[in-house]
């Protein structure tokens, strides 16, 4: 009887809420195959929940041994107690230290997101992507990304009126920054506890974008303002300008908010690798191998923080819910700053433009071009979209870094 | 709750003030750019 019971130890030891989340991983792994929602994050982090929630934890630490020594000098020194527990992850049962070695689950935890590494690395891929010849040409854009960050804000006070305190309400509120990795680094500053829901949520609904956004859109316009063309200078960008900018830009930002320097500097480091084109194998590693690489250890890694002792409460469905406030909030903010600049502009915008301002990139400004398309409009502002979209992304890690310095001062 | 309103206004206002000021910086160094190496039109 006592062979079966051991033969069967992980059978017994199974408990319902791992069921759950072994539905919620599954969940997540069909909506990444079947709905094609961000699969090169959502497929590890539902596979990753799956793993984390395996009997005894085995992917997060070993089963705990004894350790002698610990044992001598707590029993000698009780008030060593606290140092052993709180530092040096031991757990004390009937006065024995037992110590659990880290898993790879938790090697990856601590070395890629408690250090921010991987959201950092993950900027240098990004920035070697990106494209900003376009924000050159019309740098007028840039407040649409600016004002595409107003569901920060707003989500903030709305997860401060559910019971958050204001540390937890900023890193809920930055799913609004539309960009995985800014609301992993804040989460990570803020809400380690949170980072779970938080990072499903920033990028399930970035895969959304599409069900989002048309309907806030429409509330907020006419059909005469949906059908406006948008006029587009097409200039001839210096390839100095391109080489400048980004050192520009990391330099600014880095005097004006020095912690945004990690996120910035990476994010433009990536950028002037591509842009300087002396360095394309180092620019197409960051972009392909780097990025590639990066994805897939943060999605699992991501995944891992979902234990169900910890992701299974209420709190998680405030923040599902909050994340959609979020993405409705950027998108009103876009659209009405849009039509608040027409209020002063002899040439009138289109104000979906300013919808596109959000950070999640390409799908805002695939979704304000088919809007148009939809409409029956001939205008193409596909350009004017994608441009405001860049903006969004600098925007966003500018949002991010801003409510890390001001938060803890008005704590 | 008051309080909790009132720390989240203040957070909205200092980082919309925030976020539209480090966008015009940027605004500024791509007009500066562009003033500078405009590229000349050939002749």
């Amino acid at each position: 009887m006592e062979f079966l019971a051991q033969l069967f130890q992980g059978v017994l030891a199974i408990k319902l809420g791992q069921l759950v989340m072994f539905i919620i991983g599954g969940t997540l792994i069909y909506l990444a195959i079947k709905k094609d929602y961000e699969p090169m994050l959502l497929l590890p982090i539902g596979f990753g929940a799956i793993l984390i929630n395996l009997p005894y934890k085995a992917m997060w630490e070993f089963t705990p041994e004894i350790d002698p020594i610990v044992t001598t000098i707590i029993q000698k020194y009780p008030e060593f107690q606290n140092l052993f527990t709180e530092h040096f992850h031991y757990i004390i049962q009937e006065g024995k230290a037992l110590k659990a070695e880290p898993s790879i689950m938790q090697v990856l935890f601590r070395s890629g997101i408690l250090t921010e590494l991987m959201p950092v690395l993950m900027f240098l891929g990004i920035g070697a992507m990106m494209d900003f010849s376009s924000l050159l040409k019309n740098p007028k854009m840039l407040l649409f990304g600016g004002a595409a960050q107003f569901g920060i804000f707003a989500t903030i006070i709305g997860a401060q009126f559910l019971g958050f305190d204001l540390f937890h309400a900023s890193a809920i509120g930055i799913i609004g920054a539309a960009d995985g990795p800014t609301a992993i680094y804040v989460a990570t500053k803020f809400a380690k506890d949170l980072l779970g829901p938080i990072s499903v949520a920033a990028y399930s609904y970035m895969s959304l974008v599409p069900i989002i956004q048309p309907p806030v859109i429409r509330f907020l316009t006419s059909k005469e303002e949906r059908m406006r063309p948008v006029p587009y200078r097409d200039i001839k960008v210096p390839k100095i300008a391109k080489i400048i900018f980004p050192i520009a830009v990391a330099v600014t930002a880095g005097i004006i908010a020095p912690i945004s320097a990690p996120l910035i500097g990476f994010l433009m480091f990536g950028n002037l690798l591509k842009e300087s084109g002396v360095v394309g194998r180092l620019s197409k590693a960051a972009q392909n191998e780097l990025a590639n690489l990066v994805t897939l250890l943060l999605g699992i890694t991501i995944g891992s923080t979902m234990y169900y002792e910890t992701f299974l409460q209420k709190e998680t469905l405030f923040i599902m819910a909050m994340g959609l406030v979020a993405f409705v909030f950027d998108t009103a903010g876009g659209v009405i700053f849009a039509k608040f600049l027409n209020l002063f502009s002899k040439e009138k915008m289109n104000p979906m433009v300013g919808a596109a301002g959000i950070s999640a990139f390409p799908m805002s400004c695939r979704v304000i071009h088919n809007m148009t398309v939809q409409e029956g409009s001939e205008n193409n502002i596909l350009m004017q979209a994608a441009t405001a979209n860049v903006a969004g992304q600098i925007a966003s890690v500018v949002a991010g870094s801003l409510v890390l310095v001001v938060v803890p001062k008005l704590f | 709750m008051t309080h909790q309103l009132s720390q989240g206004l203040l957070l909205m206002a200092y980082g919309m003030t925030g976020i539209f000021t480090i966008m015009a910086m940027f605004m500024l160094v791509i007009k500066l750019l562009n003033i500078f190496f405009r590229e000349k039109p050939q002749s």
